[in-house]
């Protein structure tokens, strides 16, 4: 009888477990969105996230300030807005901005803060290089780098979660953390840069994004080749934070390759950009 | 009773294989629209458009895109624009009703004490931070606050602004 009921139970059990084993075997991989990290965001960390974006955002204005031309201002948030009806974040709110600096960059802080410089936008010739450029910033926002680069994990392993923990936490030494997290941020931003992968990934998901939203994704090949070519002051972060050029043109050209995009059938909206660029003092 | 259990067993393992063999993942859309292609390349051909929240069940993936029953034709959709669970509503700091726009509010202000607190600093000393650490919450709200219209976006992307 006990042999039975063992036999049974060792049945039942087997029963329950074996699919999910199987389940749990084969899903991880395909499973998986193209985003790094697909598990459910609760509505609270997403805030965090904005809140932790806004500090980063804040020092950023205030270390080059705002570049103050409402039509400016207008003419990127309308390629960025265009860009985020393409994304997997619809719960953040994207701003777009344009820095006061000859410095040739473009930043992202957590939450969905797009910034670019006037001495970038300065260096563009069509808007396909601006998307592409604010569509690369996208995507580290979209992918959570800033907070994975900086390892804030929460008690259950998401990036988010830790943020929350750090924000929520109410204790002084949670505000303090809070603010070491900030200013390691910055440091990453401008001085030692994000990851190779996350570069990598931001460039390729700049790629999809500008296709998904009719651009040509050969701008940032255009745009990269014509920068690379500059030296000095005005490249030094960009060229000190990022990947040799040739690297990064080998791995977009790939990527267009491989998505099958045919680049002459999308847009690049010249003469729309150049005269938003004629706007500029 | 041990018969029974090698049918349950057995049972078991038929389930198994068959739920494997007719699993489906769902996917939720999460951009404004979603196109839906032929095949797993944007030169593929454009079969029909999924707007967001729309439940899609899939059945595979090819590289960055996710295979998907759509009104019972086979097609893809990039990965980009899904995820497993349905579209959050947008999270905003300063867009909210009234009273999260105080609490905001109040948050912004009480995070920046507490974190001038921390480091034992007077209201003087906040100030004076506050203009060495360039920290400048004025212009970012100025930028929060700049809106374009979701009709302009439209006639921009169609090229008509």
């Amino acid at each position: 009888m006990m042999r039975s009921t063992g036999f049974s139970v060792f049945a039942l059990l087997t029963m329950f477990l074996l699919p999910l084993s199987i389940h749990a075997g084969e899903g991880d991989g395909w499973r998986r969105r193209v985003s790094a990290e697909s598990t459910d965001i609760a509505r609270e960390d997403v805030s965090e996230e904005i809140r932790f974006g806004r500090e980063i955002a804040a020092r950023m204005v205030g270390r080059f300030g705002l570049y103050n031309d409402p039509q400016l201002m207008k003419y990127v948030n309308l390629v960025g807005r265009s860009l985020s009806q393409s994304t997997n974040r619809p719960e953040l709110d994207f701003h777009f901005a344009v820095l006061n600096t000859s410095e040739i960059n473009a930043y992202a802080a957590p939450g969905g803060y797009v910034f670019v410089t006037r001495g970038a936008i300065e260096k563009m010739q069509d808007e396909s290089e601006l998307a592409a450029v604010l569509a690369h910033e996208m995507t580290h926002i979209n992918e959570r780098h800033v907070v994975k680069e900086l390892n804030i994990h929460g008690t259950e392993g998401s990036a988010a979660g830790g943020l929350a923990r750090l924000i929520g936490g109410g204790t002084e030494a949670a505000r303090v953390a809070f603010y070491q997290s900030v200013d390691k941020a910055l440091d990453m931003l401008f001085k030692s840069g994000y990851g190779r992968e996350d570069e990598i990934q931001a460039d390729r998901g700049a790629v999809l994004l500008c296709a998904l939203s009719g651009y040509d994704p050969s701008g940032l090949i255009k745009y990269f080749e014509r920068i690379g070519a500059v030296k000095g002051k005005t490249t030094e972060i960009l060229d000190k934070t990022h990947p040799p050029y040739n690297d990064r043109i080998a791995w977009l050209k790939e990527m267009i390759g491989k998505e099958g995009i045919d680049p002459a059938s999308l847009k690049n909206f010249k003469e729309r950009f150049t005269d938003a660029q004629k706007s500029m003092k | 009773m041990r018969r029974l259990g090698l049918i349950i067993l057995i049972s078991a393992v038929l389930l198994s294989i068959s739920g494997r063999l007719w699993a489906q993942d769902v996917y939720y859309v999460q951009s404004v629209r979603a196109k839906i292609m032929s095949g797993p390349a944007f030169k593929s051909k454009v079969l029909g458009e999924a707007s967001k929240g729309t439940k899609l069940m899939s059945s595979g993936k090819d590289g960055n895109w996710i295979k998907v029953t759509f009104y019972s034709k086979e097609g893809y959709v990039s990965a980009m624009l899904l995820s497993t669970h349905p579209p959050m509503e947008r999270q905003s700091l300063i867009k909210g009703g009234e009273s999260d726009i105080k609490q905001s509010v109040r948050r912004r202000a009480s995070t920046y004490t507490s974190a001038a607190a921390a480091r034992g600093l007077t209201a003087d000393d906040r100030r004076r931070l506050s203009r060495d650490e360039k920290v400048d919450y004025e212009a970012l709200e100025k930028i929060e606050a700049f809106a374009v219209s979701d009709d302009d976006v439209r006639l921009f992307r169609e090229g008509k602004l």
